[in-house]
């Protein structure tokens, strides 16, 4: 059903032409995404995809700037890489560098969370009317599950979970993320005793039946939306295997770290074995307006011992060069120090870490001045990221479009360019 | 307000004396013994000083050769030495009347990363210090050799001090713990609960033990810190837990009556009854207080001072130094200055003495 609300292609057919720079893609894009989609559905990639909610701060991560005016207490250490620096609070870490890229090149538009979260995780598109999807529902989109048949799209994060429709933007709920609160099975997952296998079934045929005959006459992306819920809950009953957490072995909880975000980071290394395509892990409490120092030295030593362990794992497994990792947050911090001992927000000069899927390993790229200001090297924008990913994951983002109820929409801001040299 | 209190609050009524300005942001600050001298461990690695013999504050050359902040500063009680230590392990001794503040001896890793806190041996023999690396060390004042070393703390020690007699010493800690452990054999005599200064909020430990004080009778020991609420912004009421040192029990508390006040930095007793202390919390806040041992809540609470870091007494016991920030020291983005610039934030010195 096309929504006449929507622009139409040849609403945005020039600027679209002008950045493929092709005047015949426009013409031969249907047949050329047809072919995308089924090479897609055999490429079994996956990405790692964690957000530090709230700001890392880069100055005490990624890009540290010792002994200078806004470089705080914290010393710069080397790392596996000859002449690559980054804090002294990442020191696992930094023993896996040889197989890590940082951006330090990320300057971004928004620094207020409310809108920049949203901004980043959607790509931060043109405005077009329209609701992207977060990155997470994008790849669910655009590459469908794994072979494995598992959720396409899983939420490992604090506190509650459920199914999470927001991420999916206009692809409609069916693309949403399944939220796995604090690592834990969605409630009243499983078949509860008293109902019998052949009622269970009955049920379900019922259901079906009835979903069928609703989405005749209605839009199909919610009644779309609750079948996938069902189906998702009979792939998860098969596993419940993933959420006992009593099955984590001690040495690897011990490696990881006793906190909960070292716990939900060994689930979902897990999660990435099972096949599941997207696995997002959420860190919340890194907005440090207050005291910074003090909470970075608490946060980031607990971030590392997580990170550089999931990076050991994905190694030794072989894995690595089929999932992306990304490491994120909706802005960096500012260099300026408040009168709270804290760094405020700031998306003007700051950095992401990378690993895996087919990226360069062990390299910078970009470059901030010495205070950390300004980005020096050309700055990159969230819309350059997403190109690049959608490259590492083998998606062709100047070919593939969404299809919109009709209205086509490039998958990334095609103003923004790829950056060319993480790509291996 | 009690009547007492408000008679108080008249004794201890507060004049400015002047302002120091100081372009970079300060950690702490003190006067020396002789009340000549008054410095600052500052964020760009250096102490600087001002000579208070006259109310003239005229600014002596800094003492370098620290890395990153300066986070902690003491005087010898006699032998006109001061001790910084660093933020990258690193501590010297300096003499501070000394035009040049000629360096007595350096120790580039003191510590494995940021030393928290120095503070003297009462006879002047020892300095101790600790650091994130979760040691307590006694270095020997005249040579900076190391004496002895304490290890195994659980978590990062925060605050530190000699007990009154000098034969034990104080750590707080990010859990608030006080530990009292013997210098001389390292043994723990004791612990006293200061917990209410942390809490785990998400992944983030917060608060911890940031201050103490005894009063000349070694008969009450007070502590500084936060009743955190959350991290990030780190909201929390600045809290005062006072002790009574012979049995280790808390006996009165001062607490913020809301969270935006966060830390309370440095304490100082005026007198065995009567203490006085700084705060800062969310930016544009912070105290200077005075307060009655036993009273919960403050007799003088000036608020025009925002985010003050540290509070140095002056031996002659009425004047203060003051360590605050410049007002709208926060912003999200790309905040300029008048000039254009991209500036550091700084710490203006206010110098208070008591009128009453």
């Amino acid at each position: 059903m096309k929504n006449p609300n929507l622009c139409t292609p040849n609403d945005h057919l020039l600027s679209r032409r002008q950045w493929l720079g092709n005047a015949v893609v426009g013409a031969t894009g249907f047949l050329t995404q047809q072919a995308f989609a089924e090479k897609l559905a055999k490429n079994d990639k996956q990405v790692l995809f964690v957000w530090l909610d709230g700001g890392m701060s880069q100055l005490e991560s990624w890009d540290p700037k010792p002994n200078t005016t806004f470089g705080g207490p914290f010393r710069a250490i080397p790392t596996k890489v000859p002449g690559i620096h980054i804090s002294e609070l990442l020191p696992k870490t930094a023993n896996h560098m040889d197989k890590l890229v940082l951006v330090r090149s990320l300057s971004t538009k928004d620094n207020s969370h409310s809108a920049g979260v949203d901004r980043i995780q959607r790509g931060d598109p043109k405005n077009r009317g329209v609701t992207y999807p977060y990155l997470g529902s994008a790849v669910s989109k655009l590459m469908g599950p794994c072979s494995s048949g598992m959720p396409p799209y899983v939420w490992i994060k604090p506190m509650s979970g459920g199914f999470i429709t927001k991420d999916a933007g206009f692809l409609g709920p069916k693309y949403g993320a399944i939220a796995f609160g604090d690592g834990k099975a969605p409630e009243n997952l499983l078949r509860p005793e008293s109902i019998s296998l052949e009622t269970d079934l009955a049920r379900n045929e019922l259901r079906e039946k009835l979903d069928r005959n609703y989405r005749l006459a209605r839009r199909k992306e919610n009644s779309e939306a609750v079948t996938t819920v069902f189906d998702m809950a009979a792939k998860l009953q098969k596993r419940m295997d993933l959420f006992d957490q009593s099955k984590m072995p001690a040495k690897d909880l011990q490696r990881y770290g006793e906190s909960d975000f070292g716990r939900h980071m060994l689930q979902a290394l897990r999660m990435l074995e099972a096949g599941v395509r997207f696995v997002k892990v959420t860190s919340y409490g890194w907005d440090t307006h207050g005291d910074n120092f003090n909470g970075h030295l608490s946060l980031v030593p607990k971030f590392d011992m997580a990170f550089a362990s999931i990076i050991e794992d994905l190694q030794q497994r072989s894995m690595l060069d089929n999932v992306l990792v990304i490491v994120l947050s909706e802005f960096g911090r500012t260099p300026r120090i408040n009168g709270h001992l804290g760094r405020d927000h700031w998306p003007e000069a700051w950095s992401c870490a990378m690993a895996g899927c087919g990226l360069k390993k062990g390299m910078v790229s970009g470059k901030t001045n010495s205070l950390g200001t300004e980005v020096e090297s050309p700055p990159h924008d969230i819309g350059s990221m997403f190109h690049t990913w959608y490259k590492a994951l083998g998606i062709d983002s100047s070919e593939i479009e969404y299809d919109n109820q009709g209205q086509p929409l490039p998958i990334a801001n095609e103003e923004c360019k790829i950056l060319d040299e993480v790509i291996a | 307000m009690k009547e007492d209190s408000k008679e108080l609050a008249l004794k201890y009524k507060t004049k400015k004396i002047t302002e120091i300005p100081c372009p970079v942001q300060i950690c702490t600050a003190r006067f020396s013994p002789c009340g000549n001298v008054l410095a600052a461990a500052c964020f760009d690695g250096t102490v600087r000083r001002w000579d208070t013999a006259s109310d003239k504050f005229a600014e002596m050359p800094s003492i370098g050769g620290h890395n990153a902040w300066v986070q902690s500063i003491a005087f010898h009680p006699t032998n006109k030495s001061i001790y910084s230590a660093d933020s990258w392990g690193k501590m010297s001794a300096s003499n501070y009347q000394d035009k040049d503040a000629k360096p007595i001896w350096k120790i580039e890793k003191a510590h494995q990363g940021w030393i928290r806190k120095l503070c003297l041996s009462p006879d002047g023999k020892f300095v101790l210090s600790c650091g994130t690396d979760r040691v307590v060390k006694l270095w020997a004042t005249k040579d900076g050799s190391l004496v002895k070393e304490f290890k195994e703390f659980s978590w990062d020690p925060l605050a530190l001090t000699f007990t009154p007699d000098g034969n034990s010493f104080l750590v707080g800690d990010l859990k608030g713990k006080i530990l009292q452990i013997d210098s001389l054999t390292g043994k723990l005599i004791r612990e006293l609960d200061a917990s209410a200064m942390y809490k785990l909020d998400r992944i983030q430990d917060v608060g911890g033990v940031r201050c103490f004080a005894f009063d000349s009778k070694a008969e009450k020991l007070v502590c500084g810190g936060t009743k955190p609420t959350t991290g990030g912004f780190v909201q929390g009421a600045s809290l005062v837990l006072v002790f009574d040192w012979k049995t280790g029990k808390e006996i009165s508390r001062i607490q913020a009556p809301n969270d935006n006040e966060g830390y309370v930095y440095d304490l100082h007793f005026v007198t065995d009854t009567v203490i006085s202390g700084v705060s800062s919390g969310q930016p544009g806040n912070g105290k200077f207080f005075f307060t009655l041992i036993g009273e919960t809540i403050p007799f003088i609470n000036l608020a025009t001072m925002p985010n003050c870091h540290a509070l140095a007494s002056h031996p002659a016991g009425k004047r203060f130094a003051i360590v605050s920030t410049n007002a709208n020291s926060s912003g999200n983005g790309k905040v300029l200055d008048k000039n254009k610039n991209y500036a550091t934030n700084n710490s203006p010195i206010n110098i208070l003495e008591i009128a009453g």
